[in-house]
């Protein structure tokens, strides 16, 4: 009786110690970053396009030329924050950039 | 005339004694945590106080049902006898010499006054910290669980009863200083054999 | 200060071209800036006073830097997704120089290491702005003005529409999980934190780790001059610590924030509007929350203390005009804070009753850039102490550690010391009755 405790205790510990040393292998070795959020591969060059292959004499020209292909990206961004600097509060106010007062 | 019993049985000694190691250990990271103290850093007595906590869950129940399946519980059961003679004894009659009121027995080993103690202890004060401790440990559930509680009021009866538990712990560690000879009771609880 | 009345200086960082006074044409589509969004070449900039125009031939900027004059067809044939480097073109210089207002976004996140920012670790995850301000339709993700950022308290699922700005959007609810098992204990209360503390207290654990960033700012001592020149005094942090244009400023790197309850919306004082100047700085800009609001976490903050033109008759705070030509009132050219406050406020069509005091102002800024690898993240004790811990000006929460109820612990401390007392009395006695015999 005795005996098989034992050797139930001793077989007990050398599976813990060998299960240990494996996992520690484990946790050791070096994961390589992954790189999740890489950006889409473009499926266009902007460079073989006629609308820019142009001598450009002022910005808005390129902005024309850009719309001419991204026709609803004019209508989209002229409505964000980044253009009108503007945010209607939902109490009624008006903040944004254009409106707000800092210490800067 | 000195005689030898056999009080505390295995089971009993090794539950004593890690009881008693839990609940200092316990109330040193407890305290940390309740930044009376500075030991092992905040992030270390908390995991070690949960860890020694839910220790002495589990051997509080071991402890449980053992005194059930043996019938050792009855050595709790309170009795109004020789209270008022224990208490002489400890005021005046211990510094006169006289012996203890109360004798010994392998059937009541506990004197009246051993008993309300450890009666009220396991009653009162361990249930006390683990409802308290379970509660926050899962204060998340309270509003599912139907709970109305603060954590405020809960962690400050959970202090509370670490006081208590500071406070029982400075008298019985001095009590058992009491035999004769000195060491005679510590001795009975290392080894099950008292001088009787 | 404010973009009315200095226009042509502010909307350099318009992605428009033109905003020069407050007649500029929203509706013109061809008055949008795609270029400096979309530019991959990194050769478009904006020359910093001609009102979102870039330079179509060199230009020097205040006497000293060039502006190379930008090739528009070059750049318009080399367009794509926006990189940090495009947002950053005006996001890391916003305050008028490099990581001046942010504290937690500056030009080092260009190419920051790990320890800067472990999403954009240029070695590592090397993540865009975009990669987390999720953009639909040139709508871009973030807390504006009053409105929390989107996502809520959700995971990234597309039937969240896919906004991915918030921590949690991504790292989830119960964040913090272990690599090699399925469960770790030792998680368990980390995890149980995030119902009350945001991520980035604990995670934000310094701002201005990049370049340093503005603390205070004093307009009232700007327009002192030596021998008729203007005054330029650089401090240690190769930063000045006064400009004649600006005032007197205060410079920090590698700070320790301050932290409120937070919601994720803003409150503002705006201009025209009311408010009383007391010897605490007025909050222009405060971040609303408080322990009972259940939307409310426990959030880092870069506070920014100035002191700025104020009309004590109106009480409102001033816009002055700082830029524009000499004669125009501009306190740029003129030196002159009330013809500036005049102009200013004609400029914005609000009141002025001529006097001009300054008053001391807070803005709070949210910190949510520049998230420090894990074992860099605050350790328990920085919050869990009795005294000078991070969160010792938080209200409404019991915090183990550093909250007790002292009543309590006296009356716990006397009765155990009371027993010691009496314990060691008692065995006193019986020692020494013991040696008698």
């Amino acid at each position: 009786m005795r005996l098989a405790v034992w050797v139930l205790i001793g077989w007990w510990l050398g599976v813990a110690t060998v299960w240990g040393s494996v996992r520690g292998q484990n946790v050791g070795e070096q994961i390589a970053a992954p790189k999740y959020f890489k950006p889409p591969v473009s499926t266009a060059d902007h460079s073989k396009f006629e609308a820019l292959k142009k001598d450009f004499k002022s910005p808005q020209e390129v902005t024309k030329a850009c719309l001419s292909c991204h026709n609803k990206a004019g209508e989209q961004f002229k409505k964000t924050l980044h253009f009108t600097w503007t945010w209607r509060g939902k109490d009624g106010r008006l903040y944004g950039k254009a409106h707000v007062i800092n210490n800067y | 005339m000195a005689q030898k019993l056999y009080l505390y049985s295995r089971f009993e000694r090794f539950w004593h004694w890690s009881q008693a190691a839990l609940i200092i250990f316990l109330l040193l990271t407890g305290f940390e945590i309740h930044g009376s103290l500075e030991i092992f850093g905040y992030e270390k007595a908390y995991l070690y106080h949960v860890y020694a906590g839910v220790a002495l869950v589990i051997l509080t129940a071991f402890a449980i049902f053992w005194h059930l399946t043996t019938g050792a519980w009855r050595h709790y059961w309170p009795v109004k006898e020789k209270i008022p003679q224990i208490c002489y004894y400890y005021v005046i009659g211990i510094f006169r010499g006289e012996p203890h009121p109360f004798e010994k027995r392998p059937d009541q080993k506990l004197n009246p006054l051993q008993r309300l103690a450890y009666i009220f202890l396991k009653l009162i004060l361990f249930p006390l910290q683990f409802i308290t401790a379970f509660l926050l440990l899962t204060y998340q559930w309270w509003s599912y669980l139907g709970i109305e509680a603060t954590f405020r009021k809960v962690a400050l009866w959970h202090t509370a009863g670490a006081f208590a538990f500071l406070f029982f712990l400075i008298i019985h560690t001095y009590l058992t200083t009491t035999g004769r000879p000195w060491y005679n009771h510590i001795r009975g609880m290392i080894l099950g054999w008292e001088e009787v | 200060m404010a973009v009315t009345s200095n226009w042509c200086r502010c909307t350099s960082c318009h992605a428009g071209y033109g905003w020069k006074d407050k007649n500029f044409d929203f509706n013109k589509v061809e008055n949008i800036d795609c270029l400096v969004c979309h530019d991959t070449t990194g050769t478009y900039k904006k020359f910093p006073t001609d009102c979102g125009y870039p330079p179509l031939k060199d230009k020097v900027f205040a006497g000293k830097k060039l502006f190379k004059a930008v090739n528009l067809s070059f750049v318009a044939q080399h367009v794509g997704p926006s990189t940090r480097e495009s947002c950053g073109k005006c996001h890391f210089y916003s305050g008028g120089g490099d990581g001046v207002k942010r504290g937690d976004i500056d030009s080092t996140l260009i190419a920051p290491d790990k320890k800067l920012d472990v999403h954009m670790d240029a070695k590592g995850l090397n993540f865009t702005c975009a990669t987390c301000h999720t953009t639909t339709a040139h709508e871009i993700d973030g807390r504006h003005y009053d409105t929390p950022a989107p996502g809520g308290l959700a995971l990234a699922f597309p039937k969240y529409e896919g906004h991915r700005v918030r921590c949690e959007s991504c790292h989830g609810l119960r964040p913090h999980r272990p690599k090699q098992k399925l469960f770790d204990w030792r998680l368990v209360k980390l995890n149980d934190h995030t119902d009350r503390v945001a991520c980035q207290t604990c995670h934000i654990p310094l701002y201005a780790r990049g370049r340093p960033t503005n603390i205070y700012w004093d307009w009232s001592t700007a327009g002192q001059f030596k021998d008729g020149k203007p005054i330029v005094k650089m401090g240690p942090l190769g930063r000045p610590v006064y400009h004649s244009k600006k005032g007197t400023l205060k410079w920090g790197r590698d700070l320790v924030p301050v932290y409120r309850w937070y919601n994720g919306t803003y409150s503002y004082i705006l201009p025209g509007e009311k408010v009383e100047a007391g010897p605490e700085p007025i909050e222009i800009i405060k971040p609303n929350g408080s322990p009972t609001d259940p939307k409310a976490r426990i959030f880092p903050f870069k506070p920014h203390l100035g002191k700025q033109p104020y009309d004590p008759v109106n009480k409102t705070l001033i816009i002055p005009k700082l830029f524009g030509p000499k004669g125009s009132g501009a306190f740029w050219a003129d030196h002159d804070w009330k013809a500036a406050a005049a102009a200013g406020m004609a400029a914005a069509g609000l009141p002025f009753s001529g006097e001009v005091t300054f008053v001391k102002t807070i803005y709070y800024h949210a910190l949510s850039h520049m998230v420090a690898p894990k074992e860099d993240a605050l350790k328990c004790g920085a919050c869990h102490i009795r005294k000078g811990g991070r969160l010792a000006d938080i209200s409404g929460v019991y915090l183990p550690g550093r909250d007790r109820v002292p009543e309590l612990d006296k009356i716990g401390a006397t009765l155990c010391l009371i027993a010691l007392c009496l314990v060691t009395i008692h065995g006193l006695a019986r020692i020494i009755l013991a040696f008698k015999k």
